[in-house]
């Protein structure tokens, strides 16, 4: 399966093996989404925040990557360090941790009301513990021949660095 | 669905709510003075219900009621900054659904700007309070249209910055408290438009229900909140003349409504010492001005709903959320305790094919308007997120009346303690506490003309409000207290069965705050 990245964000301390990113996907709020014609049957990486802006024009399978909210906080924070924009975060961790876990709940309930929308939850935790196992899921989810040792070998351990 | 709106394509429905209205306060409850002849003129030919009462003794419960069908140990949406749990299918949610086009002109913050989900449903809703109203939009083909444009945007984006930080003024915190500084209290009622604009709000009410006619095609429900006859009272000079004619020639009078009016703390609790005669005559007489003002204004709904097409097609309530209280029995306003003078509530509804009114003796709730507007539209049954599915009629005060056994046989009301006002007495006001129990729940249980008032944990009074609706003369009858207190612990059981799975939540300011986040982490514009 091909998926679509522009490659415009450079690999980083971060992510030092580069983004999936696809700039245009924060045109969604906007509306802008004519360009989803083109990619039909490929991937693209959108975050959780931007879904629910996916026109309802095309059936999707959503696949909803989960990771400890903790660890999820501790990356971001990183980030943020190293960015130099911590300061403008300046809310407690605690209020950042239920916003986010609220943030889930409403997506998921909102992606459960949609009959044009697939889903399946897979843990970014599990799949570090039980790669083949997870990706052979995902495979069968999408219903295509994929080649799950390659998507096995992508998984990098030592990416793993924001642990509880 | 399209069967649905076959039936529906010619009926609709206008809820108008008087924000803290006084039943007492009009002509048509027995009020000697001309308060409110336009709506006294309506009544005259409504579905006219003598005892209705609120489930909530402020704006959120009841709100939360009146688009739940549900009461507040239920629907758990008690304090400022809570939200309707999501499995709660407000009435404009259900409607909108099956078709029905749903538009809010809304004058109340706590229902408007408040992100608690009481917009849900809502195809278009307009708040006419708040820093930065959104109001309907003018015609599109003049020649300002690009000016509108522009505008339209700016305000959006105005918007989009200024309801975060309105909504976190719901919270009992220090935001709030600042607030509430007689030194602040003129920014936000004036300038954040805290009583909205009722007359712009009641002429383009008036103007959509016009074009309604125009079109001649049905299928709306249409809500209407007013706020005149909430506090601050500023109620225009013709009718403080003919309400409180001594007001400008009594400074004591004038002195004391400024001091009413920027001393929103007050606005909130007991009283700390009873009113004496001229501040208790003036508010008094001020209150009937702003009602007699919000009357004027409302001819022009009432003119607009007399024409044939919405005497046949619109069904038209009026009601009010709670009442208010004038420092009856200590207290003000409308954050404790459950007086007949701040939950008994006016509601009269007028249906197409009714040509004179009906009295309705019997005591109702305005929860049950929920089950009455899914009965006009043609719903037998309700499904409800916990119970089983409610019989629509049963509910219904359009068909209770003629099947008076399958209507509920008591009615319950609370008044939690709202923890904004609860914060205020115990940083000023500790000994209120004590004195009011108002740290406590109250709930109050009706059947006949009997009243139980239930202070959670410290006592339980008893009323006839036949023969006391002043409430000055609480009886002993431990059976009937028996009784009605077995009531009260199968409604508050139920609702603790029902509370096993809720998503009950407060307000959160979580969409801007994980936006900005993701925007410093660059996934996000």
């Amino acid at each position: 399966m091909t998926l679509v990245i522009d490659g415009i964000r450079n690999p980083d301390d971060d992510n030092p093996k580069g983004y999936y990113e696809y700039e245009r996907v924060k045109k969604l709020p906007q509306g802008e989404a004519d360009w989803l014609k083109s990619y039909q049957g490929k991937g693209i990486k959108i975050i959780s925040a931007l879904l629910t802006h996916l026109p309802e024009d095309y059936r999707y399978q959503v696949i909803f990557m989960e990771r400890d909210i903790d660890e999820i906080l501790a990356s971001q924070q990183r980030m943020l360090e190293r960015s130099g924009k911590e300061e403008e975060n300046s809310v407690s961790e605690a209020v950042m941790r239920q916003s986010y876990i609220d943030h889930l709940d409403d997506v998921k309930s909102w992606l459960s009301e949609k009959e044009w929308i697939q889903t399946i939850y897979v843990s970014y935790n599990k799949i570090l513990q039980n790669s083949e196992n997870e990706m052979e899921k995902v495979a069968a989810f999408l219903n295509l021949e994929l080649d799950v040792q390659r998507m096995v070998e992508i998984v990098d351990p030592g990416l793993y660095r924001q642990r509880k | 669905m399209k069967d649905f709106m076959g039936k529906n394509q010619h009926k609709n429905v206008l809820i108008v709510v008087l924000d803290t209205h006084r039943y007492d306060r009009m002509g048509a409850y027995g009020y000697p003075r001309p308060t409110t002849p336009n709506m006294d003129s309506l009544a005259s030919e409504s579905l006219f219900f003598e005892q209705a009462i609120a489930p909530g003794q402020w704006t959120i419960p009841s709100h939360a009621s009146l688009f739940t069908g549900e009461g507040p140990a239920v629907h758990r949406t008690l304090q400022a900054d809570d939200a309707l749990p999501k499995e709660f299918k407000t009435l404009a949610s259900r409607l909108s659904s099956e078709g029905i086009t749903t538009t809010g002109f809304c004058n109340n913050p706590l229902v408007g700007i408040l992100q608690n989900g009481f917009k849900r449903g809502f195809d278009h809703f307009y708040n006419y309070c708040g820093v930065v109203p959104s109001t309907p939009q003018k015609s599109k083909d003049d020649i300002w249209q690009p000016v509108r444009k522009l505008w339209t945007k700016y305000t959006q984006v105005l918007r989009k910055l200024s309801y975060p930080i309105q909504n976190a003024f719901a919270s009992p915190n220090e935001f709030f408290l600042g607030a509430l500084r007689p030194l602040f209290v003129p920014i936000w009622t004036r300038a954040a438009n805290f009583k909205g604009m009722t007359a712009r709000s009641i002429k383009e009410t008036a103007a959509f229900l016009e074009r309604i006619e125009q079109d001649q095609k049905g299928g709306h429900f249409i809500f209407l909140n007013l706020m005149e006859t909430h506090m601050p009272y500023a109620p225009p000079d013709p009718f403080i003349r003919e309400f409180a004619p001594y007001f400008y020639e009594t400074p004591e009078a004038q002195q004391f409504m400024r001091s009413f009016n920027r001393k929103a703390m007050q606005w909130l609790i007991p009283l700390e010492r009873p009113f004496n005669a001229v501040e208790s005559a003036t508010l008094s007489d001020i209150y009937d001005a702003e009602v007699a003002y919000q009357d004027h204004l409302l001819s022009q709904i009432i003119t607009a709903i007399d024409s044939s097409y919405h005497r046949d097609h619109t069904m038209v309530i009026f009601l009010a959320d709670h009442g208010e209280m004038l420092g009856e029995h200590g207290y003000m306003g409308h954050g404790f305790g459950l007086h007949e003078e701040l939950i008994r509530v006016p509601l009269f509804i007028r249906l197409p094919e009714l040509e004179k009114v009906r009295r309705v003796e019997h005591r109702v709730s305005i929860t049950q308007l929920f089950y009455t507007v899914m009965d006009y539209f043609g719903f037998d049954t309700a499904p409800m997120p916990y119970a089983e599915e409610v019989d629509v009629a049963c509910q219904s005060l359009l068909r209770m009346i003629s099947q008076k056994d399958c209507g509920p046989s008591h009615l319950i009301s609370e008044a939690y303690p709202p923890e904004n006002a609860i914060r205020i007495m115990n940083n000023h006001y500790p000994e209120l506490i004590k004195q009011f129990n108002a740290g406590h729940t109250h709930r109050a249980v009706y059947q006949r003309d009997e009243k139980m008032v239930a202070i959670e944990g410290i006592t339980k009074i008893l009323y006839n409000l036949a023969g006391d609706p002043d409430e000055a003369h609480p009886y002993q009858d431990e059976t009937r207290i028996r009784e009605l207190a077995r009531i009260l612990d199968g409604y508050l059981d139920l609702a603790a069965s029902q509370q096993k799975g809720s998503s009950h939540r407060k307000i959160s300011l979580q969409d801007d705050l994980i936006q900005q986040r993701l925007r410093d982490l660059g996934y996000l514009e």
